[in-house]
């Protein structure tokens, strides 16, 4: 693998904030910016969006640091539990229920009663 | 002399404006231990204000929350940071910094329930109150003494 920088939290926030400068989100079509804690079996650094597409697709973005392409990845599902879990569990096999559960900004009830109703 | 010409502001801009301005602090915020938790865009304060960003920090293991408005005036952006820790306190000092504000648009703002907020503001005047009491209590106690001893 070709580790071409050095990353730290601090300069990947500004990467996640050239990102989003270049994509030229609206604060109508972002709900929030999540820096969650937990997730670091899936990326040393790990940034969560929620946005809106359409004005009523819920989505969330996760993003990561790409080490080989020295640029940031940004995986896409739903934020609807239901169709979002099983493509995170597609991008990520080996996730847990907490670590879901932190993408997903709910409890790990939650996504178990989601799944198994 | 150049005459300042007003931006109009948008969403975009403003966004961009204030992702500029958390920039900027972010060196300085790491050193001070200050850490950015979350980013949120709220929808239901349009009446508050035309354009508000809010972001969650953790100061040295206090909660707090910075609003940003954009000051038409100042041509800039505004923070406003209000500490969590006490719910009930940030909250009343939310109101304290906007007289007209509603539990709704607070309860957006310091990212609760209303019910919550509610609760948590009227137990901060409970306690207030007992504190209060405590020092008028205090002070009759020492000035009774205080007369005594003439």
């Amino acid at each position: 693998m070709n580790k071409n920088s050095e990353m730290t939290d601090l300069s990947f926030m500004g990467k996640v904030f050239d990102w989003i400068s270049e994509r030229e989100f609206t604060t109508g079509e972002i709900t929030s910016i999540r820096f969650p804690k937990g997730l670091s079996r899936m990326s040393d650094h790990v940034v969560l969006i929620d946005y809106t597409l359409l004005r009523k697709h819920k989505k969330i973005a996760i993003l990561t640091w790409d080490y080989e392409n020295d640029e940031i990845r940004a995986e896409h599902i739903d934020a609807n539990i239901i169709e979002g879990y099983s493509q995170l569990k597609k991008l990520h096999p080996y996730i847990t229920y907490r670590e879901s559960a932190n993408v997903f900004g709910c409890s790990v009830s939650k996504i178990n009663k989601t799944i198994f109703q | 002399m150049s005459k300042l010409v007003p931006i109009i502001m948008n969403d975009s801009k403003f966004m961009t404006a204030v992702i500029t301005n958390i920039r900027k602090h972010m060196l300085e915020d790491e050193k001070a231990g200050i850490i950015l938790k979350g980013i949120r865009f709220p929808k239901t304060l349009k009446d508050f204000a035309d354009h508000v960003i809010l972001a969650d920090y953790d100061v040295a293991g206090t909660k707090t929350v910075a609003m940003f408005t954009w000051n038409y005036e100042k041509q800039d952006v505004d923070v406003d940071y209000i500490s969590i820790n006490d719910l009930g306190q940030g909250y009343h000092r939310l109101r304290h910094l906007y007289p007209d504000i509603k539990q709704k648009e607070a309860a957006e703002i310091l990212g609760y329930t209303q019910g919550y907020i509610s609760k948590q503001a009227k137990k901060y005047i409970e306690e207030r109150r007992k504190m209060h009491k405590m020092g008028i209590d205090v002070y009759l106690k020492a000035k009774d003494k205080k007369e005594e001893s003439k």
